[in-house]
């Protein structure tokens, strides 16, 4: 290594004119500027977080995304709509199965095609199952990026079971491709159901065991009480969305509030917070709501596996359409991934099987742009609670 | 805010070609009302299985209190109008011709912004008045008609006030790719305005911090748009390969 | 017990020293070959066992049976990586570190009683020895944090030494309990002055009715001393990536993990030799059944001895993958509003314990 290995600091200087203020120079002797950076271990992947420090607390928190860019809108548009779904998997890849739900929704709307009722359950059994895994993981990780090691290991062992029954109907564990418009790409197993119901009775006193072993932890609420407080209002007007809105109060779930798929016809609760464990609007709350949401899950499976109607000439691609050509016209279509609202705004020209405009709305991303809000005031060792609680997955904050 | 003093201020002048042709437009929306038609939507309303038809009928009995945002409906002979009709109805009447007709197609009913200038002013009006409280912003998207135009679509909500949906598309051209940013009125706005920069390069006057929030700051290009050819070169790496 | 007080006392310890050179060199290697052996098998292999069956799963397994080798294979590797220096630390900081580190942690080996015969250097203020000399991982510290020239280094650095600075005055308020009720700081003199017929009841912490409020705030403020969950913010993985030693690699890296292991076994051996006897024998003697004096004895105070202070560093390993880590600002709270009033308290009733009551 030689000594002119001068890297010139390209990034710090853009800007769209003179007054652009957000990044500061490090001449201030009072504030430190400390990059959390796009190698951190808990910063749920690749995110750049630019904090302005004045000692322990924090003066500005700037993130800066980018580092997993993957394109999708602009591939979207060159591949024909059944093709899309598997991109729009790896967007938020840890709850795959609502992603490529919220698009089978949106596009059946979009072109009338109508489903039979035990796709229906079906596309909701594995949905709310892949939202169990979410949140699981959602929590070993908030537990462990606050120093309890062992809490990430149940919640995995847990969510080993669920990877198991995924892979045993679709081949895959994680990225699934199983959602199609129009349908699903396989049907259960025999015993499927069964098993199915054997995971959800034995993981329903894990289920409480898991609240119970973080909430009742002196020290965990200390770290999550009264920090990175979000108020309602702020929330609604940032756009906000899942466990972040509700978090704050907001009793808005896009499984109750705009229904789709047989959502209306399932007795669930929405989790919202009752300000007696926690301040409202607190990291603690959206812990709270998420634990919660988790119970809520598997009874949204309990029901399904009950209603769902046994059909021995089943076959889940008589209703997938040979070629998806939609007509002229465009819809924004949402559903309620674990992390918030995941939206689709497609627009099809009417001439081909490509989209002319496929948009992911992502909730991570709306979610991540309140972190500079809720950061300002707080300690370095607060904005690893902060940005464990808004549970982001970079994927989809960069798609 | 420069918002509300355009909003006190007495509506612009458009110039006499644009007025005209609103008129021609109003006048006819208004004679196809009269017939009993709905306007020519860009998508024919699906026809539904009586099957669906029940379903959703019993999903609205099951909410009474909540009024549903307009998805597709099954056609009925009344035409009570709908939430987002009324809401659409209410900017009408404050703004005039700074807004076209209401599109009211089934999937995604919406109007456009004539005169670009008055959209913060009509965004902080959605947002405000107490009959149509549009606090929500689900998505602003860029897009690229590939005529020359740009233009973003926003899509808004009511939540937990009167739960109606309405979406605003606001165009400009790409000569003069500017459009008012409404991040003051939706905090939602400000990093999907600079997605929208950084893919199609719509400019948005007085947003706080305009630079490129996916791509990394020295790109070249915007990547979205129809007629983009990526870069050969990015610091020394090859990028097409 | 007191012919075996005064007839054996240190007896192996003057009988090295006697040898000359060769004899004053084999005192000190036998607490460092004790700190390896037991960093290396109790440390390193125990930690990741306890660890493993306490979040439902095995452990090392591959290399030996139950992954005994596991440890030999770890040390292999760190020998074997090259010793990396960042091109912008600063030279001297940076080696000089770990050293100090590790100085300062083995330092305070030189007066563990290992056993009545047994005791490097049996010094009359042995105790303040003790915790004054561990203090000297401050200076190590923050040399390794500045030196790293790496801004969350210097984070952890800072934070580590404020938090070591603030528990010493609760350890030591607390350690003075059991010194007043010994009337000596020499560490062979506290055990000694524990020795009785009564087994367990007559060690200091069932002698006074606030010696378990002393106790209790020791055991806390050690766990902050040596760095450990729940107070590891200086080595906050997640947050911090490894504190104060992010950039180390290698041998270093080796050493500054074997001295927080040393660290750890020392406050043990200190906890134990003030509240809990030290090697002596917990066994009482019932009647006939004189079974402190069959179990008391030079070789059986090794074993008193490390299985005390073994049992302790357990128990730091079980709170370590328990407890989440608290935040700076609540660790100095705990520190200065919670335990700091109660070492007080406890020191003042020990005071008037001690004046009208004394030993019963």
């Amino acid at each position: 290594m030689s000594d002119d290995l001068h890297i010139e600091p390209t990034v710090r200087l853009t800007s769209v004119d003179e007054n652009t203020t957000i990044l500061e120079k490090d001449l201030d002797t009072e504030h430190m500027l400390v990059q959390m950076g796009p190698q951190h271990p808990s910063t749920h992947g690749v995110l750049r977080v630019e904090l302005l420090t004045d000692g322990e607390v924090i003066v500005k928190a700037t993130p800066h995304l980018g580092y997993l860019h993957r394109c999708f809108e602009k591939h979207a548009e060159n591949i024909d709509y059944p093709g899309i779904i598997p991109y729009a998997d790896r967007m938020d890849y840890l709850a795959s199965m609502n992603n490529d739900l919220g698009f089978a929704v949106t596009m059946e709307k979009l072109m009338g095609i109508e489903i039979p009722e035990r796709i229906d359950y079906m596309r909701i059994i594995v949905s709310e199952l892949n939202r169990i895994a979410s949140h699981l993981v959602a929590v070993g990780t908030y537990a462990i990026d606050l120093g309890a090691f062992t809490p990430f290991l149940f919640c995995f062992r847990d969510r080993e079971h669920i990877l198991n029954l995924l892979e045993w109907l679709c081949g895959a564990r994680m990225l699934y491709n199983y959602i199609w418009i129009g349908g699903v790409s396989h049907d259960f197993p025999p015993k499927f159901k069964e098993r199915v119901l054997e995971f959800v009775r034995y993981f329903k006193p894990k289920a409480r065991e898991i609240y119970r072993l973080l909430t009742e932890n002196e020290i965990f609420v200390q770290r999550t009480r009264n920090i990175g407080l979000l108020p309602a209002d702020v929330a609604i007007n940032a756009g906000a969305s899942g466990p972040m809105l509700r978090g704050s109060g907001v009793k808005w779930d896009l499984r109750r509030n705009d229904p789709y798929s047989l959502y209306h016809e399932l007795e669930f609760d929405i989790a919202v917070p009752d300000g007696k464990a926690s301040v409202i609007g607190d990291c603690l709350s959206r812990h709270l709501v998420r634990a919660i949401e988790i119970e809520e899950s598997l009874k949204i499976i309990e029901q399904c596996i009950d209603k769902m109607p046994d059909d021995p000439n089943f076959d889940p691609h008589a209703t997938v359409p040979k070629r998806v050509k939609p007509k002229a016209g465009e819809i924004y279509g949402r559903t309620e991934a674990p992390r918030g609202e995941l939206g689709f705004y497609v627009v099809s020209d009417g001439k081909g099987t490509k989209p002319y405009r496929c948009k992911a709305r992502s909730s991570c991303f709306v979610n991540l742009s309140l972190l500079g809000e809720m950061a300002k005031g707080q300690y370095l060792a607060d904005v690893v609670a902060i940005i464990g609680s808004i549970d982001i997955v970079l994927g989809e904050v960069d798609r | 805010m420069s918002e509300e003093n355009q909003s006190n201020e007495p509506k612009k002048k458009l110039s006499p070609a644009l007025a005209a042709r609103l008129e021609a437009m109003k006048k006819k929306k208004e004679g196809e009302e009269a017939s009993g038609e709905a306007s020519e939507p860009k998508a024919k309303p699906s026809k539904l299985s009586p099957a669906l038809a029940a379903r959703l009928a019993a999903k609205k009995t099951q909410k009474p209190g909540q009024e549903t945002s307009s998805e597709t409906k099954a056609e009925e002979p009344a035409k009570d109008p709908e939430p987002h009709e009324i809401a659409y109805n209410i900017i009408k009447e404050e703004f005039g011709d700074a807004i076209s007709d209401l599109d009211n197609n089934p999937h995604m009913p919406f109007f456009e912004v004539n005169e670009k200038s008055f959209w913060p002013s009509i965004a902080y009006f959605m947002r405000t008045d107490s009959r149509l409280k549009f606090n929500f912003l689900s998505c602003l998207s860029g897009i690229d008609y590939d005529d020359g135009r740009l233009g973003i679509v926003c899509n808004l909500d009511s939540i937990d006030e009167h739960g109606h949906k309405l979406s605003v598309k606001v165009n400009c051209t790409k000569e003069d790719a500017h459009i008012p940013s409404v991040a003051e009125v939706w905090l939602t706005a400000d990093w999907h305005e600079r997605e929208a920069y950084d893919m199609y390069g719509i400019v948005f006057d007085e947003h706080p911090d305009m630079r490129r929030i996916l791509c990394p700051d020295d790109w070249e290009g915007y990547p979205l748009r129809k007629d983009y050819q990526v870069q050969e070169y990015y610091h020394g790496i090859r990028v097409p390969y | 017990m007191q012919h075996l007080a005064l007839a054996e006392l240190n007896s192996w310890s003057n009988a090295l020293a006697d040898l000359g050179i060769v004899g004053l060199l084999i005192i000190p290697a036998i607490p460092l070959v004790f700190i390896a052996v037991y960093a290396l098998y109790y440390g390193v292999y125990g930690e990741r066992k306890v660890s493993a069956f306490m979040q439902d799963r095995l452990g090392p397994m591959e290399v030996g049976k139950w992954g005994l080798l596991q440890t030999i294979a770890d040390i292999l590797k760190l020998i074997h990586k090259e010793d990396i220096v960042p091109k912008a630390a600063d030279k001297f900081l940076f080696v000089i570190g770990p050293a100090i580190l590790f100085v300062g942690a083995f330092s305070a080996f030189a007066v563990l009683p290992y056993s009545s015969a047994f005791i490097g250097a049996d010094l009359n203020v042995g105790l303040f020895y003790a915790i004054s000399i561990v203090s000297l991982e401050v200076v190590g510290i923050l040399a390794a944090g500045w030196g790293s020239n790496n801004k969350w280094s210097l984070y952890g650095a800072i934070r580590s030494v404020a938090q070591i600075v603030s528990y010493e005055i609760p350890a030591a308020t607390a350690l003075l309990c059991a010194a007043m009720m010994a009337g000596t700081l020499s560490m062979q003199g506290m055990i000694l002055e524990q020795a009785g017929p009564k087994g367990f009841l007559d060690w200091f912490l069932f002698q006074s009715p606030i010696a378990w409020l002393a106790f209790i705030v020791y055991f806390i403020s050690s766990l902050a001393e040596v760095n450990r969950a729940p107070f590891d913010i200086p080595e906050a993985e997640s947050e911090l990536v490894a504190g104060y030693f992010t950039e180390y690699g290698g041998m270093k890296f080796a050493i500054i993990f074997l001295a927080e292991y040393a660290s750890m076994f020392m406050v043990s051996a200190i906890i134990t030799v003030a509240f809990l006897g030290g090697w002596l024998s917990p066994l009482p003697n019932i009647g006939s059944l004189a079974l402190n004096d069959w179990t008391n004895g030079p070789i059986w105070g090794v074993f008193w001895m490390l299985s005390k202070s073994l049992f302790f560093v357990f128990v730091q390993m079980w709170l370590r993958w328990t407890l989440p880590r608290l935040r700076v600002d609540q660790l100095m709270f705990l520190c200065w509003k919670v335990l700091i009033p109660f070492a007080f308290l406890a020191f003042t009733i020990t005071a008037f314990w001690e004046i009208y009551v004394g030993r019963w």
